[in-house]
């Protein structure tokens, strides 16, 4: 695992603040909440990865 | 030493990355972090590696089967996972998950230890028999 996807989601989220305050702006708020809900799944897909590899690194560590 | 200071550091840049992203995208904050906390934790997996090989190592030299201390392992892995996903509900906002949760973790921790008490109550009996 590397330091980079804690910077990978810090530069989603800031990009996903940035688009929503334009998109909400621009009266276009169901595409702001679908950007930030985009944003949310992909980001939810890359934890979920690093929460499975803490599942096997606790399985194999206790030899469970 | 060395793995400290990382851990340190990423820890602090998880939470100045937190403190932006909480104003705008506070789902994104909690999942910065619970990134975080993983990066952190498999840093210092091998320090835990070497505990248990540690402990496996005395529990050959005293000569104790590995059924008496698997329930122990069991419950320290069992805790680890508790602790992080109550804590990680709690910093959600959602103290009820994270209550839930650690009712969860005890009873499973019961759970594993139930056959260790089961072998001191057949202990005691053939001690007074």
């Amino acid at each position: 695992m590397d330091v980079d996807l804690i910077f990978k989601i810090a530069a989603i989220g800031i990009v996903v603040a940035v688009l929503n305050q334009v998109l909400s702006r621009a009266g276009r708020d169901e595409q702001a909440m679908m950007t930030t809900l985009a944003a949310l799944v992909v980001v939810l897909m890359m934890v979920v990865q690093e929460i499975a590899d803490l599942f096997d690194m606790v399985k194999t560590l206790f030899h469970l | 030493m060395e793995s400290m200071v990382k851990v340190a550091a990423v820890a602090v840049t998880a939470a100045v990355l937190g403190a932006v992203l909480k104003k705008n995208t506070p789902e994104l904050a909690l999942l910065l972090a619970l990134a975080a906390g993983l990066w952190m934790l498999a840093a210092v997996a091998r320090g835990l590696g070497a505990a248990v090989a540690l402990m496996e190592e005395l529990t050959g030299l005293a000569g104790l089967s590995e059924e008496l201390v698997e329930p122990v392992v069991k419950t320290v892995a069992l805790s680890i996972l508790t602790k992080l996903t109550g804590e990680i509900c709690r910093s959600a906002g959602e103290s009820g998950v994270a209550a839930f949760v650690e009712t969860a973790g005890t009873v499973l921790a019961l759970v594993v230890a139930l056959p260790l008490i089961r072998a001191v109550m057949v202990l005691l009996g053939e001690l007074i028999r």
